[in-house]
């Protein structure tokens, strides 16, 4: 209970303290280097997570059920993609890590198994990922203010979400991670693939605000001359 | 011995000629620009072939181990080629560097070794893996993507200790065995066992030193006599 709670805590305030700071520190470019300086250290955590998970184990050699992988890792690897390639891939990588920025914490809640482990007393691999799940949604928010999500995103972020489901059953079957894809796992699933709808149903919402609260400006400022 | 060694060696280098001549043929007037489509081809291909056989391992072994980490010696040349291939920046010629003489001294050090290995999957795996690295070096050569400078030198053996240096750390770090001249190599794993970590570490990177000095030295003289030579014909 405490572990959701904290996850969901660092999940929500991260962002929200990243957001505040780049409101009141206005500078030029803000939000392009904090979208440099997180997705670097997202990668910084993804590998130091891995690390120290395998410095758990005699010789550094990890079990395969114990490989630290969930679907963090793939979207430590789309929002590398997404941040550094300013092409037609790039954006199509935007929108779909955009998207799924709510997964990891879905599949986090839904089962403890991705960010748990025996060995870890400390809950040093644990806090690492309750932070990165921090770190995904700043990246996808501040992404999400600086380019327009397109319908399109959506399909992206569900192929995104159906690779990552075959991947997970071939991981499944042969690293024999889990005893069977249980039933957990497919709700589990199901609900990720509500949470991309979710979140561009939230951010058409943020839109329309948006632009509700910048015609009331034009209004106010055209009233008084 | 023919069979395990002989042919995938000769199979390997006729793919490795063949890659060479047809790019550099094909793309011979290119702009740069299209020059490079062939190694971000190849930078994919490597991806792909990394992720394979980690997955291949894993679900083989039971295990994950830290001489299997992409980050071991034979995988550095694939990191640098996203340097160069998508955007031109301050880094893309030390990463050209990068990616020619450490491919060379990979794919040598590679197979000098495998006669001792039967032939399996991730043998040919391994074949493969090492000849891209050694076919994109050639034809950053052939295509002239490269061109040896003298100054060239020193940012690669900087960004060569680094490496080395990283792994090392990062061996001790998680108390495993990640660098490719650890003490269980086959190579140098003689000196770590006898002088220890650091002095193994030294050593490696005097080596790398001594090599980069000696073939970009030996390149910036013959430059240097040709150009001499041109002048006293003018």
């Amino acid at each position: 209970m405490f572990d959701i709670l904290s996850l969901i805590l660092i999940s929500i305030f991260f962002p929200i303290i990243v957001l505040v700071g780049k409101m009141l520190y206005k500078k030029e470019n803000l939000s392009r280097k904090l979208i440099l300086g997180l997705t670097i250290t997202f990668l910084a955590m993804e590998l130091l997570r891995f690390f120290v998970v395998a410095s758990y184990y005699e010789g550094a050699v990890i079990p395969s059920k114990e490989v630290p992988y969930s679907f963090i890792t793939l979207s430590c690897i789309v929002c590398l993609f997404a941040v550094f390639n300013k092409g037609k891939l790039g954006k199509i990588f935007q929108g779909a890590f955009c998207l799924t920025s709510l997964v990891p914490i879905i599949w986090a809640l839904f089962d403890s198994a991705v960010y748990t482990n025996a060995y870890d007393t400390h809950a040093v691999a644990k806090a690492l990922y309750f932070l990165e799940c921090g770190i995904v949604l700043t990246i996808a928010f501040l992404l999400v203010s600086e380019q327009k999500i397109t319908a399109w995103s959506n399909l992206w972020a569900s192929i995104l979400l159906a690779i990552f489901a075959v991947l997970d059953c071939l991981v499944i079957t042969f690293w024999e991670t889990k005893e069977a894809i249980t039933l957990m796992w497919g709700i589990t699933l199901i609900v990720s693939f509500v949470s991309i709808g979710a979140f561009y149903g939230i951010y058409l919402l943020a839109c329309l605000l948006a632009k509700k609260h910048k015609d009331k400006m034009i209004d106010n400022g055209k009233e008084n001359g | 011995m023919v069979l395990n060694y002989i042919v995938p060696l000769v199979i390997t280098l006729v793919l490795v000629v063949l890659f060479v001549t047809l790019c550099t043929i094909f793309l011979k007037n290119a702009s740069e620009e299209k020059k490079l489509i062939p190694i971000k081809v190849v930078f994919f291909l490597l991806i792909a072939l990394e992720f394979c056989k980690i997955f291949y391992l894993i679900a083989t072994n039971g295990h994950y181990e830290p001489s299997r980490y992409p980050i071991v010696f034979c995988s550095m040349v694939m990191f640098a080629y996203p340097l160069f291939c998508f955007k031109k920046n301050r880094f893309s010629e030390v990463a050209k560097s990068f990616s020619i003489i450490p491919a060379f001294v990979i794919f040598a050090l590679f197979v000098g070794i495998q006669w001792k290995f039967n032939m399996s999957l991730i043998q040919g795996h391994s074949y493969l893996y090492h000849g891209a690295m050694l076919a994109v070096a050639i034809y950053l050569l052939t295509s002239k993507l490269y061109k040896f400078e003298f100054k060239k030198c020193f940012p690669l053996f900087i960004v060569l200790s680094a490496y080395i240096l990283l792994s090392t750390v990062l061996s001790l770090f998680i108390g495993g065995d990640i660098s490719y001249f650890g003490p269980n190599s086959s190579y140098l794993g003689f000196i770590y066992n006898n002088f220890g970590y650091v002095v193994g570490n030294c050593f490696v990177v005097i080596l790398f030193f001594v090599l980069c000095l000696s073939v970009y030295g030996i390149i910036a003289l013959c430059q240097r006599r040709k150009k001499k030579e041109e002048v006293q014909n003018v």
